[in-house]
């Protein structure tokens, strides 16, 4: 069993600290290889090391300028920092040898959506889709795109097409629960989000959100759940243009019950969502 | 009254009153302490063959009557205490007397030599001299495994009346560097039973359907040797959860055939003690922790205050130190995994080593060097705690992690969670 297969299974089993100790014992020949440096990068990669990562990636392609897996590398980590101009290089340099591939497609549907060119990726999505119409990525990409677009009946129908696919997705599972949290339904969000913490702890906001919608359910929330619904903004401007135009119209007992009740929804408001901060911690 | 005068009273006391156990246990006590051990261990003898004499006893009574040279004596008290349930001692009075069995020409136990081409690592009795007694602290951990996996070995009659066998399976889990390992040594120990050893570097192999045919050698050695303990550190790189796998890897291939071992199809797992440990039980498969495979599963917290003393008490052990408050470091440290306090330690020796290189003359580490070093130290063991809240949270199906809620759930635990 060699350092570098042991290496490749641990980076598949989601160990990259070990899969790196593992490259580590490799010989300076082997390390320098190819295969090394791009299991390298991908470890560094998971373990949050981007600019190792990038290095790594670098070095391979200097050896290897047409392996188009160093070149999907590069273009992933570079979507990470933040460095779109080069993620989009290494993405196209990738698809210049395999232009029809699905994956590469949806990568650079990404790298598109990272930068607010909806339209493109939209387009690019389209041909991915067309080169492989059951490809999970793809699927995934169309979900982010159509939420991205503000288009959740469009996002939630996609979604329930890949958990069909796969009933055990973290992404799916938490797409409906930020949907359904989104429009006001916790139990479902509550039960979503719940599945997605299950299947892959380490994320605490996901947890979070899914406590918050288990506890927002309690009766106590119900101002916090209110002003949630219809936004915060929106629900002022409303009551007071009740309490004001209750006024104008000379009812100033009703303008000054209404006023009295929203001062004391306010008050509640305040003291829930407090409540619920401190719930989460 | 003398210590002579008291007992010759007792003796004719107990001699007036031969069936008074109560009496006689005073009189061996009091020659115990009188430092006359050979009449000391007649009068315990007798109270034994009685069957008066209390379970705490047993391991001191057998540990004297051992380093006397008695024995049979030893012998009777180490079957006491195992069938009365006594977890502290027991181990160690079994090594000690298999030690002087074997000085005394007597064969006891066997350990076969390895063959050239095993797949698990045998771990020898004579290396593997580990009991609960080496692992400082979790009590609670130990008495769960006294009670779960080492009783049946040690009661195998009782244990059978109620159709319960030695064996199947047991999942540690817990932060990394808390000691799974080490407690799993120590279970092997306890039980005196062979340890085997089989690590995903023992089985991955680069051919096609060789990786699973190693594991399945593993698993046939194992049995070979039943009773013995078949230990698989890090069991999530031998059975990564498969709804995680992408590809056609090894990986399911290799979960798949672990789950027909566990199952023992075609083949017969009694007496074989399957130990798992983890630090990722969310990354395990599922169908891995159904009833039956690793239907039990046993948390192994972060050390607490006397296992850090301890830890900390051997860290220094060998280096000059002068003044450490080793009781109030090991309260300041709470959730520090042994990794961690090593950590302290280290950082403090190098804060030593810098001021003797700058003051020319070589300085003890004192406690002045530790708080150097606890100003850069933290508890790596928070993160894992805080993924574990999340999955013990919304994966509780059936009360399976109870025991990990409960200890979250702690008032100080929620405080040092806390972001």
């Amino acid at each position: 069993m060699s350092s570098l297969q042991l290496a490749a299974h641990l980076l598949n089993v989601g160990r990259p600290e070990d899969a790196l100790r593992e490259l580590q014992r490799l010989g300076p020949d082997e390390a320098g290889s190819v295969n090394a440096l791009c299991l390298r990068g991908y470890a560094h990669l998971n373990t949050g090391s981007l600019d190792a990562a990038v290095h790594d990636a670098r070095a391979g392609l200097q050896a290897a300028p047409d392996d188009i897996e160093l070149h999907y590398l590069l273009s992933i980590t570079e979507t990470q920092r933040g460095d779109l101009a080069a993620a989009e290089a290494a993405i196209l340099a990738a698809l210049g040898y395999a232009a029809d591939d699905a994956e590469l497609l949806a990568q650079y549907s990404r790298v598109l959506m990272r930068g607010g060119q909806l339209e493109k990726a939209g387009r690019v999505l389209a041909a991915a889709g067309a080169s492989d119409p059951r490809s999970q990525e793809v699927l995934r990409c169309r979900i982010d795109l159509a939420y991205l677009r503000g288009d959740t009946a469009e996002a939630e129908g996609l979604t329930h097409l890949l958990l069909a696919d796969d009933a055990e997705s973290v992404r799916g599972h938490q797409m409906l629960g930020v949907l359904a949290l989104e429009r006001g339904d916790l139990p479902v969000a509550e039960t979503r989000l719940g599945e997605a913490v299950r299947l892959d702890p380490v994320h605490d906001e996901v947890a979070d959100s899914a406590r918050a919608a288990q506890i927002l359910q309690r009766p106590y929330y119900w101002p916090v759940r209110f002003f949630d619904r219809f936004g915060a903004a929106q629900t002022w401007v409303v009551a007071i243009c009740l309490i004001l135009g209750l006024r104008a119209a000379g009812l100033t007992v009703a303008a000054g019950i209404l006023g009295l009740t929203w001062m004391i929804v306010c008050a509640w408001s305040w003291a829930a969502g407090s409540r619920l901060e401190h719930q989460l911690r | 009254m003398t210590d002579g005068d008291r007992l010759e009273g007792l003796r004719a006391a107990v001699e007036l009153s031969p069936d008074n156990h109560a009496l006689r246990l005073v009189l061996a006590e009091s020659l115990r302490e009188a430092g006359e051990t050979g009449d000391a261990l007649t009068e315990f003898e007798r109270v034994l063959d009685a069957g008066a004499l209390p379970r705490d006893e047993a391991i001191q009574v057998g540990t004297d009557a051992a380093h006397a040279g008695r024995l049979q004596l030893a012998a009777r008290c180490l079957e006491l205490a195992r069938n009365s349930g006594v977890i502290g001692g027991t181990a160690g009075l079994e090594d000690l007397l298999t030690a002087l069995l074997a000085d005394s020409g007597a064969v006891r136990r066997i350990d076969g030599p390895e063959p050239d081409d095993s797949v698990t690592r045998r771990v020898s009795v004579a290396e593997e001299a580990r009991t609960f007694a080496d692992v400082g602290g979790l009590d609670d951990v130990k008495q769960a495994i006294h009670r779960t996996i080492v009783l049946p070995y040690q009661r195998p009659d009782l244990f059978e009346h109620y159709g319960r066998r030695a064996g199947g399976g047991v999942l540690l889990f817990g932060p990394p560097g808390c000691g799974k390992t080490l407690l799993a040594r120590a279970t092997a120990g306890e039980c005196g039973a062979p340890f085997l050893n089989l690590r995903i570097e023992d089985v991955l192999a680069p051919y096609f359907g060789v990786s699973e045919q190693r594991l399945h050698q593993g698993f046939d050695e194992a049995r070979a040797s039943a009773p013995c303990v078949l230990f698989l550190d890090e069991i999530d790189t031998l059975a990564y959860a498969r709804r995680n796998q992408r590809g056609a890897g090894v990986g399911r291939a290799m979960v798949d055939q672990l789950l027909q071992e566990l199952d023992a199809i075609g083949a017969d797992n009694r007496g074989l003690l399957v130990l798992g440990a983890t630090n990722v039980p969310w990354d395990v498969d599922d169908a891995l922790q159904r009833p039956g495979r690793f239907d039990r599963v046993v948390f192994v917290p972060p050390p607490d205050t006397e296992a850090r003393r301890r830890v900390l008490e051997i860290a220094l052990r060998d280096r000059p130190s002068v003044g450490i408050d080793l009781d109030a470091l090991a309260e300041r440290t709470p959730m520090f995994s042994g990794a961690d306090l090593c950590a302290v330690i280290e950082r403090a020796v190098d804060a030593a080593i810098d001021e003797a290189l700058t003051s020319g003359h070589e300085v003890p580490i004192t406690q002045r060097h530790i708080e150097v070093a606890m100003r850069s130290a933290r508890a790596t063991t928070l993160d894992w705690l805080r993924t574990a809240r999340n999955y013990t949270e919304f994966a509780n199906e059936g009360g399976r992690y109870d025991e990990v809620r409960a200890y979250l759930d702690q008032r100080e635990m929620r405080k040092l969670l806390r972001r």
